[in-house]
């Protein structure tokens, strides 16, 4: 049976330090995502990811266990990510990683869709969808990252934002709404 | 109507059009909301083109994640342990010496003492002297008695790693001898059969005399 994540919190702060690197391993995968798709560069992504479980290591003892571990350490990852926004200001979303995961550079421009590759379309619509979303006030694209890519609950997605479901729901509506409308814009410039 | 862009649908469904959307409606609020969806063409609409978007989103995909390279921090603590751990015990005791000294000292100056002038402690200079200079001597003597323990630990450890050498070294060579006896046991019990098979075959009593005066 899987250790859960309070026993391993436990056991780091019995003085087992080693034992957060389960807790690293469990969840760097989430973090680095959200911090991706909301940052938009993967330079930025792992400083968030590393900032992250070195500030849940250090407030460890904070945490209260009336959350789940994963909400308080999303909301961590979050603040981390607004914090490097506000620093960066408008030239994060001036310099998104347009690549994909083997590192080949994404190409917008092209004359015939028809003749595309399929992959080669949905990496372009995947740039399509980076920039539309870093297009998007942040409130309602964390709202979108978390519930579309890490699959939250509304009630989670609001536990994390300490907002009420209601308003989480209501800026998911605003957030898909506006998404659309930049992607027609995005597709009817190509 | 079309509530494309506008920021709100004219029903006032826009929650219940999420909660739905995303699989977590109830079963009544699932019912309610697809009775609602045949009479509302703009949640109809709506929710068509949010299930666009999704699929766009979903095109975006994460397909590996960087190893986060995590090593915990050490407390100030560890630090001055690790810092201590670096010095031999004469030092250790010698830096703990130095301090107590000073401790001492530092107490016994907001006293205000002056040469042949007693303090409101009511010491004499020459009495914190002794004061600072039986510390030190009672420090120094712990310091010795804790070397000497370590001395003799040492001393302790290092003939009982001899003995075990020793012992080992021992049983080798006890080893090698036995082994070098069974051969030569094996050699003269080999020979004495060839020699008894060769009496045997010339018909040579064992307690004739031989040529050269030696008889058997």
């Amino acid at each position: 049976m899987e250790i859960s994540d309070d026993q391993i919190i436990e056991r780091t702060l019995a003085g087992e330090t080693d034992a957060f690197s389960l807790l690293v391993r469990r969840w760097e995968r989430p973090i680095y995502g959200l911090s991706l798709r909301m940052l938009g560069r993967d330079e930025d992504a792992r400083d968030v990811c590393q900032e992250t479980f070195l500030a849940a290591f250090r407030n460890l003892r904070k945490f209260r266990g009336d959350a789940k571990f994963s909400s308080w350490l999303y909301r961590i990852a979050l603040n981390a990510c607004h914090s490097r926004m506000r620093k960066r200001g408008s030239v994060v979303e001036q310099s998104i990683d347009l690549e994909d995961d083997d590192g080949r550079k994404f190409e917008l421009a092209d004359s015939d869709a028809e003749l595309m590759p399929e992959r080669m379309q949905r990496d372009q619509l995947a740039v399509q969808v980076r920039k539309a979303l870093h297009a998007l006030p942040p409130e309602m694209r964390q709202v979108i990252v978390m519930k579309e890519y890490e699959e939250l609950t509304f009630a989670e997605i609001a536990e994390i934002l300490a907002i009420p479901v209601s308003t989480v729901k209501s800026r998911l509506y605003t957030g898909l709404q506006q998404m659309r409308v930049r992607l027609e814009k995005l597709r009817t410039a190509l | 109507m079309n509530s494309t862009n506008k920021n709100q649908l004219a029903c006032g469904r826009k929650e219940d059009l999420v909660t739905y959307l995303y699989g977590e409606a109830t079963a009544a609020e699932r019912v309610s909301f697809e009775r609602h969806l045949n009479e509302c063409d703009d949640c109809g609409a709506e929710l068509n083109a949010f299930g666009s978007v999704r699929d766009d989103l979903s095109t975006w995909q994460v397909g590996f994640a960087p190893r986060t390279e995590f090593v915990p921090p050490k407390t100030r603590l560890d630090v001055v342990r690790e810092l201590i751990g670096m010095f031999p015990v004469w030092a250790r005791g010698l830096a703990m010496t130095g301090v107590a000294a000073a401790v001492v000292l530092m107490a016994l100056s907001g006293f205000g003492t002056r040469p042949g002038i007693s303090n409101s402690a009511g010491l004499s200079e020459q009495q914190v002297q002794e004061i600072v200079s039986k510390a030190v001597a009672d420090e120094r003597a712990k310091i010795q008695q804790q070397y000497q323990a370590e001395l003799a630990s040492f001393k302790t450890q290092l003939v009982a790693e001899h003995q075990a050498q020793l012992q080992l070294v021992t049983a080798e060579h006890q080893a090698k001898l036995e082994t070098v006896k069974a051969g030569l046991r094996a050699e003269i019990k080999k020979a004495n059969q060839q020699n008894g098979s060769l009496r045997s075959f010339f018909a040579i009593e064992d307690d004739r005399s031989y040529p050269w005066g030696d008889s058997r």
